[in-house]
């Protein structure tokens, strides 16, 4: 096969495990269990999340610019580094909650199917990961970032980063970046029940409630902490 | 008959020759007798001449050692007998045609002075003369005879004394501390003691209020270092006075005191000043950077009246600015502040003086509502648009699901 045929049969995988999950993985299932292409979609999620980091983590240098040398690159990096393992353990550590939930419907199947089935649904979170560089590439410049002269007093800091999160632009763009996370979410939840249910061998009852219960706990932590209380801005 | 004739001529001739000797003796007893004062009066003038030549002048003490110009002053002359017996002295005395000799007590009727004895005569002088050396001559007139003539060398010199300024700052600033250092030179050829340098001036702190030297010697030259607070334009009058021997000299100088702005001083200035809406308020931020050559010190940034300060940060606090150093700065006011508010940079000195400089910072851009609408519902429309399109998928696979 050609690249191109390649590009066009992987665009079709993709589209049909957004449009059509079950009856792919109910192929997928009779095939031997391959972690390199979830790994990949889980990466390219990665690697817009390091862009998207180093986008917040530059804001937030320049918040800490006047405060020493040195700790704006500190910052930036700590960022790049932090989204992208961030969401690689996402994806290790959510596979294991769905696992272990699973157990309770005496579930079979190894954690490494139950990973690279729930690594697929990883491919709403690309567009949903793109969707909000984009909206952080509107919304941060608009951002007035206080300033701080000094790291000895952490109520400095602390108030320097509550005025960052309240800032007008900072606040709209959390509450959009969470929606977007939310409804992108909700696309993974969709894909993630039928990747539960044949990694495991689940009923559609059942992987149902082993996905949605860690999901809609997550979104209505995430919804309040947004919309109520503080949250970090973005899903992810 | 004749022999008694003969014994008789004898006996006259005895008789003349005894008167004769008897004159004789007589006439040397009286000749010895008469020449004795003159033999007395030798002997005298012999023990007399070493009386004159064993007294001598072993030394001459000046106070001051170099007069000025109408300088009062003593001559103490010390005269020794290094003979091997006493002297009578009958009175001692210093003239000189120029040098008017004050002193009440005379030596009219001085006494002996003993064998290997010193005897101090001391004369109170006047040199109301111009410059130059003078030759006062110190009489000695022994009781018998013969004298001591001593002139005594007393200079007359009008050497100065100079006080002047060595070092001050460029320019003098109100309530401003600076150092001011004089110099006091003794360009005369004798110590001059008991130097007070004292400043006299009014509206104005001096530290130390004077200064005290003991001693200066010829030549010398000593710093006398004054800190300076001034509070408003004046003259400091600094005032030397010391003693050339018993007479009190003074010399002055005036220090102008004329205030200016001080070229090295600290000079934060205001920029890139930004005002955005900051919820129901407005957000000032800008930088404010040390353009002066001296440290600012306890820098606080806050909005002036009219402007109407609202927490967070009603007054931001920068604190040490270091010459080109910079610092950003924040500062929150009331949206109902007018569009032309003042933002004060304050600052201390070294000295604790507090300056403050005003910049006017507009805000009009800030209070014209933003162009929200665009930044808020155009995200909101796309997201929208993304959710139905996913809840459009999901919805199709379960009826398809459903439907199968």
């Amino acid at each position: 096969m050609s690249y191109v045929d390649n590009l066009v049969s992987m665009i079709q995988n993709i589209i049909d495990m957004l449009t059509r999950p079950d009856a792919v993985f109910q192929e997928k299932i009779k095939s031997e269990e391959d972690l390199k292409t979830p790994f990949l979609f889980v990466a390219v999620v990665g690697i817009i999340s390091a862009l998207y980091g180093y986008m917040v983590g530059s804001l937030t240098s320049r918040m800490f610019a006047s405060a020493g040398a040195g700790m704006s690159e500190i910052v930036a990096v700590s960022s790049v580094v932090g989204a992208f393992i961030g969401v690689i353990l996402f994806w290790l550590i959510g596979s294991a909650i769905f696992y272990l939930i699973s157990m309770a419907f005496k579930g079979t199947g190894g954690y490494n199917r139950t990973l690279e089935f729930v690594g697929y649904g990883f491919i709403p979170q690309i567009f949903g990961s793109l969707l909000t560089l984009i909206m952080a590439v509107y919304y941060l410049p608009m951002v007035q970032i206080p300033v701080v002269n000094s790291f000895t007093d952490p109520a400095v800091i602390q108030n320097a980063v509550t005025r960052l999160m309240h800032d007008s632009a900072m606040m709209e763009f959390t509450k959009v970046s969470a929606v977007i996370a939310i409804i992108f979410l909700i696309w993974s939840a969709n894909i993630w029940i039928y990747a539960i249910k044949y990694s495991r061998n689940l009923t559609i009852k059942h992987a149902a409630i082993t996905i949605l219960l860690p999901i809609i706990i997550y979104i209505i932590y995430t919804l309040f902490m947004t919309f109520v209380g503080f949250s970090a801005p973005g899903g992810y | 008959m004749k022999t008694t004739s003969k014994e008789s001529l004898s006996y006259k001739k005895r008789f003349l020759l005894k008167i004769s000797i008897t004159l004789i003796i007589v006439s040397a007893m009286a000749f010895t007798a008469l020449a004795a004062p003159t033999d007395t009066s030798g002997s005298t003038a012999t023990s007399l001449s070493p009386a004159y030549t064993q007294v001598t002048v072993s030394d001459v003490t000046l106070d001051p050692k170099t007069f000025a110009t109408g300088d009062e002053g003593t001559i103490t002359v010390i005269v020794q007998n290094t003979g091997t017996q006493s002297v009578t002295i009958r009175r001692a005395t210093l003239y000189d045609k120029d040098i008017t000799l004050l002193s009440s007590t005379t030596y009219d009727s001085v006494g002996s002075i003993g064998a290997g004895n010193k005897m101090p005569f001391t004369f109170t002088v006047k040199a109301d003369v111009p410059e130059g050396i003078y030759y006062p001559v110190f009489s000695l007139e022994f009781q018998d005879t013969g004298f001591l003539r001593y002139p005594v060398k007393l200079e007359v010199k009008n050497s100065p004394v100079v006080l002047s300024v060595t070092d001050k700052p460029d320019t003098f600033v109100p309530g401003k501390k600076s150092v001011v250092t004089l110099s006091l030179s003794n360009l005369r050829t004798n110590a001059i003691k008991n130097v007070i340098v004292s400043p006299n001036a009014s509206d104005i702190e001096i530290i130390p209020q004077n200064i005290v030297i003991n001693s200066l010697d010829p030549g010398q030259t000593v710093k006398l270092p004054f800190s300076i607070t001034p509070k408003s334009p004046t003259d400091i009058d600094f005032e030397a006075v010391y003693l050339n021997g018993p007479n009190t000299h003074q010399v002055g100088l005036i220090l102008p005191i004329q205030f200016n702005n001080d070229k090295t001083q600290a000079d934060p200035v205001i920029s890139n000043i930004v005002s955005a809406p900051d919820g129901n308020h407005i957000r000032i931020t800008g930088d404010v950077t040390n353009s002066g050559l001296q440290d600012a010190k306890s820098v606080t940034v806050a909005s002036g009246s009219p402007a109407i300060p609202v927490d967070p940060f009603k007054v931001y606090a920068v604190g040490l600015l270091k010459p080109d150093d910079f610092s950003s700065f924040e500062l929150t006011v009331s949206s109902e502040s007018p569009d032309q508010v003042p933002v004060i940079v304050s600052y201390k000195d070294q000295d604790g003086n507090t300056y403050s400089r005003s910049t006017a910072a507009d805000i009009s851009a800030a209070k014209t509502p933003k162009s929200n609408s665009s930044m808020s519902y155009i995200p909101w429309i796309i997201v929208g648009i993304i959710a139905i399109i996913v809840v459009f998928v999901i919805g199709y696979q379960y009826t398809k699901r459903r439907k199968q």
